[in-house]
């Protein structure tokens, strides 16, 4: 008879809950209605308020038009709203321009960066990257100290996206700083690092080679010679063909890919050479500089190297012949 | 011992059973919804990926084995050709068609041939030709002999390049954003992460066209209307449950990503296999283990790729009979997972879980149904108690379907006519009054089949997508 009654009981509450759930879902489906309804509103009003702005003829206009949305904008999730249309705004003005300039002051005017980096406070790393990534939206240099800050964030996302705000902002001199962050922790995204500092070392060649020669971080160096490999700087010749002796394998795989990319032949005897290096990874970054001259290995290095064990090496080879076979 | 005390002893046990295996559901229900909830805080990382597509993307190869798809090859990779994602390329492999699928991508796509090395480690298959488009540089066509679908993934796996592959049913259909979405996990942790599974969902019902779901819909038929809720309910909170204790198990074989290196290391897909995905993963855990590797294997809640599901009663069962059995030859494959520390959370709770819950559960619910039928003719339970208990479990079963409706209705909103809410939430309220018995009841026939040694590959008779307009 327990059992009877303790099975009732079950199905009270399986069908009090099942109820809830039931209106639960519903309601989660009116307020949907009701939002989208008043955010298709908002959305018109609030483009018009932006556009006006844009397209005032004076600045008391605008002044003006600030005040009325400072009133406006209480509560936060009607900030946030806002602050999304200008973010939308800003990136069809693609960073450049007055109009970008225009949108950027009314997102200070109206303290929106402010709470940005107030939330870049947050012990969440997700709130910490929307910031970050709002904040590289102003494209603005008044936030390069913040940046260099978040590159020492705990967490990855958020390191990654201040190298890439001041990649955007083109400040070379932050190539140091780059550097730092990758000799104070491994980088778990490599390209990435790599990206960023191209782009800032597009026409820093100079600087990226002296801070090579004071660097002794093997995993630093090969990112700088992989640098400087992208951007083509042919000063680096020889410094990169003496490290091709390196005993870092890392260093000189990154070496012998930059030379490939300098393109200068007299390299070509060292790349013989570098065929019967240990590594592997050398090996199979010289059989792909080849491939990229037309140059073709010795017949008896070449049945040597076709034996490894290596998919890699004999993936290199593949392609060697390949484009040697099609250059015929 | 009477027979009666047998009787109340196995009663009991089904009773117990029942209620633990409840209590973890519920369990793994409570997590997923919280899961989905915080899941929207990488937004900002997804929206970083569409707007400056260079940055954080590894590239990734699509795989897509075909075998007799003439009739929907073509729309399938152009769809595929269109997905959102900055650094890709598309690998289509025929596994000895029968029909024209060659043919049609051959003019569709002007296939030239090439010749591509292939590392041959892990499918020594005969390989026809392999073709490049003259049209898109990213897509790649292997013709090879037939050796079936995970051997078609390895060929695939062995063409690619790329630090990630991804595998897909030539005849799915992906959202354009689904690589993104996808490659998050990869991209939060980096050094860690092995495979990502996606979320798969029925696209009977929906409007497709040029290989994309243009409105997702709901079908007229009951079976494949019962299997959306089914789908919603396992991969909303069955798998994302799973996840968030870095414990995944399976990832569908519809749709999935996975690191390369470690796949080939691992020794790729087994060939031999009625659920290779599964299989596939538990490797992958195996592999790592034996070299005591942290691996991470996650699930992307997000709907990601739609599926045709069986629309018969016949189609249905003879897919969850497979399905059981895949799931019975895998587990027993990894007997060394079973509450072994070097598993982690993967052996010391999913494994017992998929054991004894997902393995086990058909079986003892269809001895529950037995008992209470022998018990009610015997008068060794009265009929009232029966009908109680069937009730809480019926009521049980539409909870969590309920719950899954809710969880999608907040999170994804796929379905936003007020008709399609109400009766997804009629299906949910009815689906565990005999759709869920029927589907039991091949799972039982799936185990049964195992255990008598069946490890052949029923196929599923596909109808192929139409679209709302063309079905008049």
């Amino acid at each position: 008879m327990w059992l009877s009654h303790l099975a009732i009981y079950v199905i009270a509450c399986q069908l009090g809950l099942l109820s809830l759930l039931v209106v639960w879902t519903f309601l989660r489906r009116l307020r949907r209605y009701v939002t989208r309804r008043n955010n298709i509103d908002r959305t018109r009003e609030f483009r018009d308020l932006i556009h006006h702005y844009v397209q005032a003829q004076s600045g008391r206009m605008r002044a003006a038009l600030v005040v009325g949305l400072k009133a406006q904008l209480q509560s936060r999730s009607e900030r946030g709203f806002f602050r999304r249309l200008i973010l939308e705004a800003l990136k069809e003005t693609g960073g450049v321009g007055d109009d970008h300039e225009l949108l950027v002051s009314l997102y200070r005017l109206l303290l929106l960066d402010r709470e940005d980096l107030l939330e870049l406070q947050s012990p969440l790393w997700w709130k910490r990257l929307a910031a970050s990534l709002r904040l590289e939206a102003l494209e603005s240099d008044d936030f390069i100290t913040t940046y260099e800050r978040l590159l020492q964030d705990p967490h990855e996302s958020v390191a990654l996206s201040a190298m890439r705000a001041l990649s955007r902002l083109q400040r070379g001199e932050k190539i140091q700083k780059v550097l730092e962050v990758l000799a104070r922790r491994a980088p778990q995204r490599l390209d990435i690092y790599l990206e960023v500092l191209t782009r800032l070392g597009q026409h820093r060649g100079e600087e990226l080679l002296q801070l090579l020669e004071s660097c002794y971080d093997p995993e630093v160096a090969s990112v700088i010679i992989y640098t400087l490999g992208e951007i083509r700087f042919d000063p680096s010749f020889e410094k990169l063909v003496m490290l091709t002796k390196s005993s870092s394998d890392t260093v000189v795989a990154r070496s012998v890919e930059a030379l490939a990319k300098l393109g200068r032949r007299e390299a070509l005897p060292i790349f013989h050479d570098l065929l019967h290096h240990p590594s592997e990874e050398v090996r199979v970054k010289v059989l792909e500089g080849m491939s990229r001259w037309g140059e073709m290995p010795s017949q008896g290095v070449l049945v040597h190297l076709s034996g490894e064990d290596s998919i890699d090496v004999r993936r290199a080879i593949f392609d060697l012949l390949n484009r040697g076979a099609l250059q015929e | 011992m009477t027979v009666e005390s047998v009787f109340n002893l196995l009663l009991q046990g089904v009773i117990g059973y029942f209620l633990i295996s409840n209590a973890f559901f519920f369990l793994l229900l409570a997590v997923s919804f919280l899961s989905i909830r915080k899941s929207t805080r990488l937004q900002p990382l997804l929206d970083s990926i569409r707007e400056r597509s260079s940055f954080f993307a590894p590239r990734i190869s699509v795989i897509a084995p075909a075998r007799n798809e003439e009739r929907s090859i073509e729309n399938a990779v152009r769809s595929f050709l269109t997905l959102d994602y900055p650094k890709f390329e598309v690998i289509v492999v025929n596994d000895g068609s029968l029909d024209d699928t060659m043919k049609t991508l051959k003019v569709a796509f002007e296939l030239t041939p090439a010749t591509l090395f292939y590392d041959a480690r892990l499918s020594p298959s005969q390989i026809r030709g392999v073709f490049v488009s003259k049209i898109y540089s990213n897509l790649l066509v292997i013709d090879k002999e037939r050796g079936g679908k995970a051997d078609s993934i390895n060929v695939g796996i062995g063409f690619s390049r790329s630090e990630l592959f991804c595998t897909v049913d030539a005849d799915s259909v992906l959202e354009r954003d689904s690589l993104q979405r996808v490659v998050l996990p990869f991209l939060e942790k980096p050094d860690t992460m092995l495979a990502v599974g996606g979320t798969v969902r029925p696209v009977n019902g929906s409007d497709v066209r040029q290989g994309r779901v243009i409105r997702s819909g709901l079908p007229k038929n009951p079976w494949a209307l019962f299997q959306i809720v089914e789908y919603l309910r396992a991969f909303l909170f069955g798998r994302v449950g799973w996840s968030v204790f870095s414990s995944t198990m399976i990832i569908s074989g519809a749709f999935g990503l996975f690191h390369r290196k470690s796949v080939v290391e691992a020794g790729g897909y087994r060939r031999d296999s009625v659920g290779e995905d599964m299989e596939l993963i538990l490797r992958l855990r195996a592999y790592a283990a034996s070299r005591n590797l942290p691996v991470d294997i996650a699930f992307s809640p997000e709907p990601v790729c739609w599926t045709e599901v069986p629309e018969n009663a016949r189609g249905l069962g003879r897919q969850r009979e497979r399905w059981q059995r895949g799931l019975a030859e895998t587990l027993m494959s990894y007997p060394q997972m079973f509450l072994s520390p070097k598993y982690g959370f993967a052996g010391f709770v999913a494994y017992p879980y998929f054991l004894f819950v997902e393995l086990l559960g058909p079986l003892v619910e269809v001895l529950g149904y037995l008992l209470a039928l022998v018990g009610g003719l015997t008068g060794w339970i009265s009929l009232e108690t029966i009908l109680l208990f069937f009730i809480i479990d019926v009521l049980f079963g539409a909870v969590m379907s309920t719950f899954a409706v809710l969880i999608e209705e907040n999170a994804f909103f796929k379905y936003p006519r007020l008709s399609q809410l109400s009766l997804l939430m009629l299906t949910a309220l009815l689906e565990s009054l005999g759709y869920r018995q029927f589907c039991s009841f091949h799972r039982v026939r799936g185990l049964v089949n195992y255990l008598r040694g069946d490890r052949s590959w029923s196929m599923q008779r596909r109808i192929g997508f139409q679209s709302e307009a063309s079905k008049g």
